[in-house]
């Protein structure tokens, strides 16, 4: 009956919820208008891929499976459509061209190509002339190491390595390397017997042995460990049950919220563009920021603080009560969760304070980190989600707006890049490769369910189609991203990437290490071990520094530091793979401006000296916190 | 440090905070321009009025004042261009490489202005010029006027009739300033940022011009267009396309009074050394100061150079889409309204290096002070060149000769524990 899966009656009002409909300056929709009847639905039939009906007072969402992309159809039609001719039309053709090859050359060659990446992946053993370390032998040790150093057993390391074995089977990379393979026999003028290792050494040297490391490389990074035989999938997600159950809470409660705004401004979800708009749109798409839709009626799902109350009300259950009230609890702040921290020793000091790299090569490096490396068929992709968004208006859509209007357009930093963000954002929210990241998060993503059928799975779909609500300042994760990368595919990728390695921890509950929980936990004991007088002081007066901090965390400082500021930032955040440099960021700035601080005796002052961050220099704070005590 | 400094006396004409604040903060008494004041912040008409002949007013040592006399030769658009064209030719003249040309005809070092003529004066050049290359598009900037005011673009003869039949009637009697145009090449191949057009606003400090003494403001901004660019005819008449001027820009729909569409030189440098690499970012910016010491060497002979005066000037830049900047305009009385709050702070800013720079230490003016103040005292301003230090390196050195050679070398400065002559 409702739309998205969320209890039962659908409250009209979105209060009790902790968001401020006021903060904004926007009207509060005080008379609520009767939906209007749209029969749409009838019109696009079997072709409709998301086509919300709203009738009588609710809003039902009818969605057809057809026209998604999912990545199931990224593979099927796109990589087909157009990877399959060409690999055909270049396979065995390449053996034939070549002039010099004499039969058993041929058969050599087909004997490699043909060689699976599997059985090199199995180990040397696999491999019957191989009489020294191969390529693929070392990328697999390396990939061994790299488990290992995750903590993982061998079996596990197994079940891991065959998993990214399959996968790199299944991509492109697969295809290129045999090419690449070829390529080098054709080259190559060896005799047979040595052929094996001349290729190999050709592959090292024309730089496929690296595109493949960092293909292993990047998929262990996206690779959570077999889960235990025991454990329920959810507990794979979330093993600790009082966080797990928190986040499902926040879920429904977000859920509800999207369903009432759906009922209160009478928007359906998802409708179809007509032809006329869609055009349009296509006609506009670099300047969507001119002529945005009517506003004033949408709300930011939650803002920052409204996420702190929830992350401060988590409490582990199992911590007996009197205990605490005899004075032993340490626990001061306002996260309440008890979750292992780093002190700031094992946070290796001395590397997060090492020199960022030279800005000229920020670039490159940042692609080559996150793997992002833009082909034709990333552009095909990109294309994709571009004409997906010119097909279907969707009610997130309006929350992007809504909150690039919020942030981004009025940031004396980003402005400029305002229409970026619409052609990264809107494209993001239909991106279905986005929902693999929810197998590594404690976080579920919504489901929408054809009318009749709530509950059953088979026609259940996720909404938005990439699983992810956005929140007030959810674009400002983008922007610093758009100072280095001009081209909006290019762009496109790094920020999918960006989130689905780390941005998704700052806003969903879990007890990962990089979660907002732990990132809020470290901050509080931070500031208490490192600056025990401005603690005490803080503490006497009343203030909770979180709530001051909270707002730069969950948007890893941006927005708040100069923009050149936040890339030197978030150099560290991959160079060092952890977000855990932001609340070791946010307490070299508590430090720093502890002078003032220490003559506080409110949080308005205290925000107030803590307000602007723009003139702050990253890496000498940093060093300073670190090196000081 | 200025706190402690006398009590000087201060004459404004101008009612704006930024100053106020400033002589305010220093404790300095307000005293009107007819009285003794030590440090005025006139316009450039009551500076002309203390310099005119007929007051025969005469300014003591302890006085300083902000326009020189004769700005007009750098700022009115006509005899900027006037200036520099023939500054051009005396260098060529001299045989100087700085005023070497390309097989085309055009200077190498110096093409730093769009290619301008006087209307209605120069109309049969411009006629010539413009059938050379029928589809261009020609900007039209009445000489007097600031802010926008009066400017229009042309891409046909036939929009310039009235000043063709100037040109010919008014031969005896010269138009005034009101009348007078410059016509300029229009860039329209600008460097789009979100693609939208902008230009650059820099502040350039001028203590002395003989020898010229120059800094520049390191807190400069770009001016940013609130409508995507285009270039096509049909949106010639639309000013929000096509003029960076915040006081056209603010009357449009989509102007953000937030930031009001500034974005500091630093965002531009970061998203410039980033996206194009810091070699061509720090060209674009050394040619921006190139063509900023030659603008004003350009004038130097010309400005009666009163040893009680500084100016500070806005330079109006337009960087075009193969990095190269354009020099637009000069003004001698750059806004300075806060747009906005960082706007405020900026040109609050502003005026207290430029105090900083013209009395360190909040000393009483000397107008007989070397005015080389030491390097503490630049606060946000760089040297761009200080022609007595360039010729005492010179001197210093053996070979002479090599140093006055060709292109930036003239400029070079020398890292030491004196201010160096130039920004290299
Ligand atoms: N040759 C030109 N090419 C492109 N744009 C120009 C050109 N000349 C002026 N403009 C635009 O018009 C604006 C106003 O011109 P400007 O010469 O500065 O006159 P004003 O004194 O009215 O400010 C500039 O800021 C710039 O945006
Ligand atoms: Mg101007």
């Amino acid at each position: 009956m409702g739309m998205l899966e969320c209890g039962s009656s659908q409250r009209r009002v979105a209060n009790g919820f902790g968001i401020d409909v006021l903060k904004y300056g926007e009207d509060v929709v005080s008379d609520f208008k009767m939906p209007i009847k749209i029969s749409e639905h009838d019109r696009f039939g079997e072709t409709s891929a998301l086509a919300g009906i709203s009738t009588g007072g609710r809003t039902d969402l009818h969605i057809a499976m057809r026209g998604m992309m999912t990545g199931v159809r990224y593979r099927d039609e796109i990589l087909d459509v157009y990877v399959r001719p060409y690999a055909g039309a270049i396979g065995p053709q390449f053996i034939l061209k070549d002039d010099n090859a004499r039969p058993h050359h041929a058969r050599v060659v087909e004997d490699i190509s043909s060689t699976r990446p599997s059985s090199m992946w199995t180990g040397q053993h696999a491999h019957p002339i191989s009489t020294r370390p191969s390529t693929l032998g070392t990328c697999y040790r390396s990939s061994h190491k790299m488990a290992t150093a995750g903590g993982f057993d061998e079996d596990t390391i197994n079940r891991l390595v065959n998993t990214i074995v399959k996968e790199v089977q299944d991509s492109m990379l697969n295809f290129e390397l045999q090419k690449a393979a070829q390529e080098e026999v054709r080259r190559s003028n060896v005799r047979v017997f040595g052929i094996k290792d001349a290729v190999i050494e050709g592959l090292r040297a024309s730089g496929w042995e690296m595109t493949l490391r960092n293909e292993v490389y990047k998929k262990l990074q996206t690779q959570s460990p077999e889960p235990h035989p025991l454990a329920s999938p959810e507990q794979t997600k979330e093993p600790v049950s009082y966080i797990r159950k928190a986040q499902m809470n926040w879920e429904k409660r977000i859920l509800k919220s999207v369903n009432s705004m759906c009922t209160e401004l009478s928007v359906p979800l998802a409708k179809k563009r007509p032809e006329k708009e869609q055009k349009d749109m296509a006609l506009k798409w670099t300047e969507l920021g001119t002529d945005e839709p009517d506003l004033s009626k949408f709300r930011p799902v939650y803002a920052p603080k409204d996420f702190l109350e929830i992350v401060a009300s988590l409490k582990n259950p199992n911590l007996v009560e009197s205990l605490e009230s005899a004075g032993f609890s340490t626990r001061w702040g306002i996260v309440q969760a008890t979750l292992k921290t780093k002190d700031l020793h094992d946070l290796g000091a001395q590397e997060f304070a090492k020199k960022g790299c030279p800005i000229t090569y920020r670039v490159d490096l940042w692609k080559h980190i996150l793997c992002v490396h833009v082909d034709d068929i990333d552009t095909l992709y990109y294309a994709q989600l571009k004409a997906n968004v010119l097909l279907h208006d969707m009610l997130v859509d309006n929350l992007i707006y809504k909150d690039v209007k919020l942030t981004a357009t009025n940031d004396d930093q980003y402005f400029v890049f305002e229409d970026y963000l619409y052609q990264v954002l809107l494209p993001f929210s239909r991106d279905t490769v986005v929902l693999n990241h929810f197998s590594q998060s404690s976080a579920t993503p919504a489901k929408s369910y054809i009318r009749g059928k709530l509950g059953v799975e088979a026609f259940a779909v996720t909404y938005p189609p990439n699983g992810v609500i956005p929140f007030h300042g959810f674009a400002m994760y983008v922007a610093p991203l758009c100072f280095i990368y001009n081209d909006p595919v290019t762009l496109y990728f790094m920020f999918r990437e960006f989130y689905t390695r780390y941005f998704f921890h700052l806003h969903t509950l879990s007890s990962h290490p990089q979660g907002i929980v732990s990132l809020s936990l470290l901050f509080e004991t931070l500031l208490q071990t490192q600056e025990p007088q401005l603690f005490f002081h803080l503490k006497t007066v009343g203030i909770q520094p979180l709530k001051i901090a909270f707002k730069w965390l969950i948007r890893a400082f941006s927005g708040y530091l100069a923009s050149e500021q936040v890339l030197l930032l978030w150099d560290r955040i991959l160079a060092y793979n952890t977000l855990e440099i932001l609340p070791v960021l946010a307490l070299a700035i508590f430090a720093f401006r502890k002078t003032n601080l220490m003559q506080v005796a409110s949080s308005t002052a205290a925000e107030a000296v803590l307000s602007d961050l723009t003139t702050l220099k990253v890496i000498p704070l940093i060093q300073l916190s670190l090196f000081t005590q | 440090m200025a706190l402690n400094g006398p009590r000087l006396k201060y004459a404004c004409d101008l009612d704006k905070s930024v100053l106020i604040n400033n002589f305010e903060k220093r404790g300095w008494i307000p005293v009107s321009a007819e009285e003794d004041w030590n440090f005025y912040w006139a316009t450039v008409q009551s500076v002309r009025n203390v310099f005119s002949l007929d007051v025969g007013y005469r300014l003591t040592d302890d006085q300083v004042i902000s326009h020189f006399p004769s700005h007009y030769e750098l700022t009115r658009k006509d005899l900027m261009v006037k200036n520099i064209k023939r500054y051009r030719r005396e260098l060529e003249r001299e045989g100087n490489p700085i005023a070497e040309k390309d097989e085309g005809g055009h200077y190498i070092h110096l093409d730093f202005i769009p290619v301008t003529f006087m209307l209605p004066a120069d109309y049969n050049l411009f006629v010539e010029e413009f059938r050379k290359n029928p589809s261009s598009t020609w900007i039209m900037k009445p000489c007097g006027k600031a802010r926008g005011i009066g400017i229009f673009l042309i891409n046909r003869l036939s929009q310039l009739k009235k000043w063709s039949r100037d040109s010919k009637t008014n031969s005896f009697t010269a138009p005034s300033s009101k009348d007078t145009y410059v016509i300029a090449r229009y860039i329209d191949n600008p460097l789009l940022i979100g693609g939208k057009k902008f230009d650059l606003r820099l502040y350039v400090l001028v203590t002395s011009f003989r020898p010229l003494k120059c800094y520049m403001y390191q807190l400069g901004f770009c001016r940013f267009c609130t409508v995507k660019y285009n270039a096509s005819v049909t949106e010639l008449d639309n000013m929000f396309v096509h003029l960076t001027n915040v006081s056209i820009q603010k009357h449009g729909d989509d102007y953000n009074a937030v930031h009001g569409g500034k974005w500091t030189i630093q965002n531009l440098r970061v998203f410039l050394e980033s996206t194009r690499g810091k070699e061509v970012a720090d060209k674009l910016f050394d040619e921006i100061n190139w063509l900023t010491v030659h603008s004003l060497k350009a004038v130097s002979g010309v400005v009666s150079n009163d040893r009680h005066c500084f100016e500070a000037y806005g330079y109006d830049i337009i960087i075009d889409d193969n990095l190269k900047p354009w020099l637009i305009e000069v003004n001698a009385s750059p806004s300075l309204t806060s747009t906005t709050s960082s706007d405020r702070i900026m040109k609050y800013k502003l005026i207290s290096d430029i105090i900083n720079l013209i009395m360190p230490y909040g000393k009483t003016p000397d107008v007989k002070w070397n005015k080389i103040p030491s390097k503490e005292h630049y606060g946000n301003f760089d040297l761009l060149y200080d022609e007595e230090l360039a010729q005492s390196d010179l001197l210093n050195l053996p070979d002479t000769k090599a140093r006055s050679g060709t292109g930036t070398t003239a400029f070079r400065g020398k890292d030491g524990k004196r201010p160096a002559a130039t920004w290299k």
